[in-house]
């Protein structure tokens, strides 16, 4: 039962949802204590931007957005929800969460609005803005409205905000469509805002990898962006671990090689969407990865990568 | 902090249903019997209520899920809670055994608290199938089912759920006697007869009079309201009940 405590090594969870697409959450009490549970000394913490509705044709309420084949729709109260969590912790606890605001909708050119509002709301909470939904495969279909990217035009706004407040942006951009898996026919979408605002900290999700999204050489791709964007962060979680960097419980030489490279610019996450239970074997996955890493990379991986990106500026 | 179970000298706590399938799930099915023995006496506490009921048993065995049904014993209703969830939980499981053991667990008392409408019924007969359909019904009992339904409506929506066999069942059970006093109008005597196949729908019409049919029928001769609901072989018996048939033509 080692998996149930996690890492052996402590990690902080870049990558965390604490609310569901049902829009509730456990708590910040039950977050804390699986945390506790899991060797997971902090969190980067936000809800979902979008919610799915219970359709007047489905007899079962969803649990999660593949559930069926109802729509979803951004739901901008998801913050609030996170806030309270946060909130609701004692001082101590609070600083070992790293929030994010992410209930607007991307493709809105009024969605810095929405931003703005939640930032001036809760000044002491915000550490950052994510997990910006973009290209999402199945998502993106479901959700109402236009398909979101990174390229979007209401995205701009946010950009500037983020930069000048030092607001890292957390973003999901499938860097293909599920069927194209020869070349990453999104990748120029998320390429153009990294060129447009060089100096705004972006942190790309699971690689912009999703489940059934996959091209060739990726971890060329990946490494290609590291270098040519220096202000880039990729998270490791979700299926990117498992599928590609360490395929049936092997790491990959050459992502253990691009990561000794360049471990000030990734972080590792559960993307667990709630669900803290499960927090521990998430995290104790990552274990025979971590262990070929020199220590430095090793420390970078775990926790500094993340401090640094996440932690509140000034 | 929950209850702690010991599998391999090392110790875990249990205290939900969602961390029970996270510690099945870590020992990849090797230990799932020792783990639900150990948690035997808890284990109503740590369901708590049908999403964790289900979570559970979508992770176990057939004979696991058997275990933990009846390990649960009499709290097994107040896990389940109410009829959709007992739908839910019955729509996912695979073995006969298993919806046998769990409809017998509930028994006469547990099913008659979460059935309590003809809709709930139907939807939970809609996921049982064969022997077990039989055996909700006879556990269920005659006496409540004669006192479920109120309109023709209310009896075909249970009869649809079945297979002719169960539904002649459910007609002896409840009297096929006691049917013509439930059906209302036309639309309440075409719903009832589309839920049979037409030798049990001949049957049926055998039961009710001709001065009820007219009364069903509002004296029409053309039966227009529930024509197009009928086989042909039902709308010749309806004639030759109502008399009407030979006069028509």
């Amino acid at each position: 039962m080692t998996p149930l405590r996690g890492s052996k090594h402590s990690i902080l969870d870049a990558h965390l949802h604490v609310v569901n697409f049902g829009q509730e959450t456990p708590g910040g009490e039950a977050l804390i204590e699986a945390m506790d549970r899991a060797n997971v000394c902090g969190a980067v913490i936000f809800g979902l931007p979008v919610a799915k509705l219970w359709a007047e044709f489905d007899r079962e309420p969803p649990d999660y957005y593949l559930a069926n084949d109802a729509r979803c729709y951004y739901y901008g109260y998801t913050d609030v929800i996170v806030a309270e969590l946060v909130r609701s912790l004692p001082e101590e606890q609070r600083a070992r969460l790293y929030p994010l605001i992410c209930g607007f909708n991307p493709t809105d050119k009024m969605a810095l609005r929405d931003v703005k509002r939640q930032y001036d709301q809760y000044p002491d909470v915000w550490c950052g803005i994510g997990e910006v939904l973009l290209r999402h495969d199945d998502l993106t279909a479901l959700t109402y409205g236009d398909a979101a990217r990174a390229n979007h035009q209401a995205m701009w706004p946010i950009y500037e905000f983020a930069t000048e407040r030092e607001l890292p942006v957390l973003l999901h951009q499938n860097v293909t469509s599920v069927s194209k898996s020869d070349h990453p026919v999104y990748l120029y979408e998320l390429e153009e805002a990294l060129r447009d605002f060089p100096r705004t900290q972006f942190i790309l999700a699971h690689c912009g990898m999703s489940r059934r999204v996959n091209v060739p050489f990726y971890y060329q791709m990946v490494a290609r962006l590291l270098e040519q964007y220096p202000r880039v962060v990729v998270d490791y979680s979700w299926i990117i671990f498992d599928e590609i960097i360490c395929p049936n419980g092997v790491p990959s030489p050459e992502w253990l090689e691009m990561t000794e490279q360049y471990s000030d610019r990734i972080c590792l996450g559960s993307d667990l969407v709630t669900k803290f239970e499960r927090m521990g074997p998430e995290m104790h996955r990552y274990d025979v990865f971590l262990d070929e890493l020199s220590e430095e990379a090793r420390a970078n991986v775990c926790r500094l990568t993340a401090q640094r990106v996440y932690g509140r500026k000034g | 902090m929950g209850h702690a179970i010991t599998i391999d000298g090392e110790t875990a706590p249990v205290g939900t249903a969602a961390e029970l399938v996270v510690v099945l799930n870590v020992l990849q099915g090797q230990h799932d019997r020792t783990v639900l023995e150990q948690l035997a006496p808890n284990l109503a506490e740590i369901i708590d209520g049908p999403q964790g009921l289900h979570s559970a048993l979508s992770i176990l065995t057939p004979e696991d899920q058997a275990y933990l049904i009846e390990t649960l014993g009499s709290r097994l209703v107040d896990c389940i809670q109410n009829s959709r969830a007992l739908r839910d939980i019955l729509a996912t499981l695979a073995e006969g055994a298993v919806e046998e053991s769990l409809l017998r667990t509930l028994g006469q008392e547990g099913l008659q608290h979460l059935l309590a409408t003809p809709e709930t019924l139907a939807q939970v007969l809609e996921w049982v199938y064969g022997s077990r359909d039989r055996l909700a019904l006879e556990l269920l009992g005659p006496e409540f089912l004669r006192g479920l339904f109120r309109t023709g409506r209310e009896l075909s929506l249970v009869l649809k759920a079945l297979n002719a066999e169960s539904q002649d069942f459910v007609l002896d059970e409840i009297g096929w006697e006691s049917v013509p006093p439930l059906v209302q109008d036309d639309m309440d005597l075409a719903y009832l007869l589309r839920a049979l196949p037409t030798a049990l729908s001949k049957e049926l019409l055998g039961h009710f009079t001709r001065e009820q049919l007219m009364t069903i029928l509002r004296g029409g001769r053309d039966y227009a309201g529930i024509r197009r609901y009928l086989e042909a072989g039902e709308l010749a018996h309806l004639d030759a009940l109502m008399g009407v048939n030979i006069d028509a033509e």
